[in-house]
């Protein structure tokens, strides 16, 4: 295998695809790029086993073959030349040479053989979807999804495609997440999802030009490609929890409040709140919000009062402050609007007004007050 | 079929021997406290063949008149006690009233009393616990008791006893003991015709260089100091006394020589900066408290007691020590706890203290008290210098962190450090109710089998403190609505039916109902090994950690840190300096 490509087009290439090497692996194989020569084409693919990437460059093909780069060294070099045709080579003996002008370099491989095959996806049940709705879609769920690894369901983002909207539910059962998406339009059949939190990030990060996301479907894979630039993932296998169950239709006390008055009370309480329950203390009255926390084990504690609209009956209901910080920075709306039923019951909280399109409603989870 | 009878005395007497004298030196031993409690001036000993032909006591204290004479070799008759509520008020040494007739079913003893100067005295001989001659002599006020062939009617306890060597050496550690904690009686001790001790009536720090040899006392450091109804004095000796081996490690205890693993490790803590790993502290402590706060009826040999409260002993003989050595440097891991308010870190002493005295805590985990005491002093010593020598943290394989402190490297390990601070936090929970219940948008449901339904029943109030709410759903089916707030990390999934498991095995191991669900329920709330922490985190946590009772280990009894002395590093790069 042997091409040359421009430092700049090969490091534009390479690097998101570098992004998902695991940088320590029980297979040291997999900490390698996997890269093949085919006339012009220079397809790089890497995977963790779970996740796999594959984007393509176009090189000057001198030999088409296939290698196995080491894909941090291999990174780091190609980064610190200069913009200026590069040449690689892998040598017989599995040796990889990378030069330019007067600057020659050999990195040890490994051998290609070894690497796992990457799995690929045909395009079929494809949704196109501009990449910034679906950036903007993950940005607001990955907040609330589990780390219990024995409960893998709730590790992942529930995706949902159907006719006219795509979904995303994330949970770690003290929270919620659930954002809707209208779309242009979608021909193939509904699918259900489990994404790993770790492909959703990463779809995140590929999503940042303009442009079009297509999405296809697989039972037990999901592919995300942006043009030359695809992601394919396992899925998580099981059933996600019946979150429509748990979504509160009768929370009839309602609570507006400018979103950022609101969001620094909070900020501020939950400095002095106790460090391991977080926890504050909301005091609604009719005319006024009271945020109130006190850490006794630290000898902390403060008050403030937030105007408010507030229509319901006067209660108090204590929250995780670092749960309620994590909902009001998904607010893009100058206020913010509450839906709560109990003290011990689920509260929604949504923007005060949906953008076009969209549709977000998280929910939080009380602290029981002793 | 076999007939049941009533045991004779003298075999209950040779079966008491078995728990009393085990040995020669237990002999002694008795023979010494009863002098004591005679009020005996002058004790004089004579030992042959290392205690196996003779082991003989002399005073010159009170003595008994023929009746008390017979009445001494009755068992549990006692001159001492005469009430069970006595029990409770033993100021006296030998007050269990077995030790005259358990040496005597073993032995021939020949004993001489009178309890006046008036020259007349009484002779007693016994044979194998019978009385077989009795006339009135003449002898000075006082009492001699002389033990003849000790074991010569058990030959299996005889053949227990340990080579010569050992059994004098157990003598000689016996009469130690007993002349330092009474060093104003004169004492004389002879084996085989060669006087080996000579003591005249002193003050302890004579006592200790005619018995350990001069400048002793340029070597030792005085012990003086009262808390919490617990008055410890008596000295210590200075690093250079510490040896690679015990033997001069004497604790008293309302002047009885007693022995305790816990007492002796709150010395060895106390110090700690001045020991080598491995080396043995001199010191000759004795405690005073009041007699009811002890409990002395443990072991018939006696050295072993009981504390009503062991911690707060143990955190004021860790006090005592402390303040008697010179002023030192003090390093603890330097988390952010050790900038915090003082005012806390005094808050946090006085806690610990009222706390030890719920003394439904585990006796390992007393190790080591008192640590967020020298934190404290630690902040009050902090100067700018300090503050920029103070150092990151470090997490390393997921697991460990590790913090540069004064004198070297602490390593703590991140799950068990969390214990302790979750196992301290729920046993508060029990009493404060603070924990306050996360609810939960899924309820988990928990499905018990016979035997784990039995112990839910048991544990259900006490989780409910913890922030369990749980609700009945079916057979041995349950819901679990809320979880203690603030478990971030914790699987909820399967943690409560883990706990139940853990408790049952915390109570094999003898925890309190209460701990042991304290300690399952930590084990399973804690960070684990492989959770990665943010430095803000790992602060968090090493500031509960040295904000706890006993930060040095895990409720398990395993360390939460250690510490890696620069000497070592040191000493391991073969640096000279």
């Amino acid at each position: 295998m042997k091409f040359t490509a421009s430092q700049s087009s090969l490091l534009a290439g390479l690097q998101p695809v570098a992004g998902i090497v695991p940088a320590k692996s029980p297979m040291p194989v997999l900490t390698h790029l996997l890269a093949e020569v085919s006339g012009n084409t220079l397809t790089v693919s890497a995977t963790d086993l779970e996740l796999s990437m594959e984007t393509k460059v176009e090189v000057k093909g001198l030999k088409d073959g296939r290698a196995l780069l080491p894909a941090r060294k291999f990174l780091e070099e190609i980064r610190e030349f200069p913009d200026v045709p590069i040449t690689v080579e892998a040598t017989e003996s599995g040796r990889i040479k990378l030069g330019a002008e007067d600057k020659n370099y050999d990195l040890s491989g490994e051998s290609v053989q070894n690497y796992p095959k990457v799995p690929s996806l045909e395009e079929k049940d494809m949704l196109v979807l501009e990449r910034s709705r679906l950036r903007r879609m993950i940005g607001k769920v990955l907040f609330a999804v589990s780390r219990d690894e024995l409960r893998p369901q709730l590790t992942g983002v529930y995706f949902k495609v159907s006719a006219d909207e795509v979904r995303m539910v994330t949970t770690d059962g003290h929270r919620l997440v659930k954002i809707m998406q209208k779309h242009g339009g979608y021909k193939g059949e509904m699918h259900e999802s489990i994404v790993p939190a770790k492909a959703m990030s990463t779809v995140a990060r590929m999503c940042e030009r303009e442009g079009d996301v297509h999405i296809s479907f697989t039972p037990n894979q999901i592919g995300f490609r942006i043009g030359n630039t695809t992601l394919i993932t396992k899925l998580i296998e099981g059933r996600y929890p019946n979150y429509e169950a748990v979504i509160p239709s009768e929370n009839k006390n309602t609570l507006t409040l400018d979103l950022e008055q609101f969001h620094a009370s909070v900020r501020r309480a939950a400095i002095v709140s106790n460090e391991i329950s977080r926890q504050i203390r909301l005091k609604l009255r009719s005319d006024h919000l009271q945020v109130t926390v006190e850490d006794i084990e630290q000898g902390n504690e403060g008050q403030e009062t937030v105007p408010c609209t507030y229509v319901g009956e006067p209660m108090d209901i204590g929250y995780n402050a670092g749960y309620v910080l994590d909902v009001l920075k998904q607010v893009d709306t100058p206020e913010v609007a509450f839906e709560l039923g109990t003290p011990t019951s689920a509260g929604i909280v949504k923007p005060s007004e949906q953008e076009k399109d969209e549709d977000l409603l998280m929910l939080i989870m009380p602290v029981r007050l002793n | 079929m076999a007939e049941i009878r009533i045991l004779p005395e003298q075999v209950v007497n040779q079966i008491a021997a078995g728990e009393v004298v085990e040995r020669a030196a237990s002999v002694l031993k008795e023979l010494i406290e009863n002098s004591l409690d005679a009020g005996a001036t002058h004790i004089n000993i004579v030992i042959k063949k290392h205690g196996r032909d003779l082991i003989q006591v002399v005073d010159d204290g009170g003595g008994m008149s023929r009746g008390d004479l017979h009445l001494a070799f009755e068992r549990h008759a006692t001159s001492k006690l005469t009430r069970v509520e006595d029990l409770h008020r033993i100021r006296t040494l030998g007050f269990r009233g077995e030790a005259l007739p358990s040496i005597a079913s073993v032995s021939y003893v020949e004993i001489r009393s009178a309890p006046r100067a008036d020259g007349k005295a009484t002779l007693l001989r016994i044979e194998a616990g019978n009385i077989v001659h009795e006339e009135p002599v003449a002898g000075p006020r006082g009492t001699s008791t002389s033990v003849h062939s000790l074991f010569f009617n058990t030959p299996a306890r005889a053949r227990f006893l340990k080579s010569d060597a050992t059994e004098l050496a157990h003598l000689v550690r016996v009469f130690k003991q007993y002349v330092l904690a009474y060093p104003e009686i004169s004492w004389t001790f002879v084996h085989d015709e060669t006087r080996e001790y000579n003591l005249p009536s002193s003050s302890l720090l004579i006592r200790l260089e005619d018995l350990l040899g001069a400048g002793l006392a340029g070597k030792v450091l005085p012990l003086d100091f009262e808390a919490g109804g617990v008055r410890v004095s008596g000295v210590i000796g200075k690093p250079e006394l510490a040896r690679r081996s015990r033997g001069d490690q004497y604790l008293f205890l309302l002047r009885r020589p007693i022995q305790s693993g816990l007492l002796h490790s709150a010395v060895k803590a106390a110090m700690r900066e001045q020991l080598d790993e491995g080396s043995w502290p001199f010191y000759a402590v004795f405690l005073d408290v009041e007699p009811v706060e002890v409990d002395v009826n443990v072991h018939p040999a006696k050295l072993e007691v009981r504390f009503a409260d062991e911690k707060r002993v143990h955190a004021v003989l860790y006090r005592a020590v402390r303040n008697a050595l010179p002023n030192q440097i003090l390093d603890e891991p330097m988390g952010r706890g050790v900038g915090r308010d003082e005012r806390v870190g005094f808050e946090l002493s006085r806690r610990a203290l009222a706390a030890v005295s719920q003394s439904e805590e585990l006796r390992f985990a007393a190790e080591g008290a008192h640590l967020q005491e020298t934190a404290l002093r630690e902040a009050r010593e902090e100067t700018p210098e300090r503050a920029l020598f103070r150092p990151a943290m470090f997490q390393v394989h997921g697991r460990y962190l590790i913090s540069q402190i004064s004198s070297g490297l602490a390593v703590i390990d991140q799950h068990a450090a969390h214990e302790r601070v979750l196992f301290e936090r729920a046993q508060r929970g029990f009493r404060e109710r603070m924990f306050n219940s996360q609810q939960l948008l899924f309820p988990i449901l928990l499905e018990l089998n016979p035997e784990e339904n039995a112990i839910f029943r048991e544990l259900q109030a006490d989780l409910a403190h913890l922030g369990f709410q749980i609700r009945e759903f079916g057979v041995r089916t349950y819901s679990i609505e809320s979880v203690p707030a603030g478990l971030k990390r914790a699987s909820e999934a399967n943690m409560v039916h883990a706990m139940i498991e853990e408790y049952t095995e915390f109570r094999r191991a003898e925890f309190a109902p209460r701990d042991a669900l304290a300690a399952s329920f930590a084990c399973h709330a804690a960070i684990r090994s492989g959770d990665v922490l943010t430095p803000e985190e790992m602060s968090v946590l090493v500031d509960e950690l040295f904000a706890t009772q006993f930060p040095l280990t895990c409720p398990h009894g395993r360390p939460t840190v250690i510490h890696i002395k620069l000497s070592e590093l040191d000493r391991r790069f073969k640096r000279s300096e």
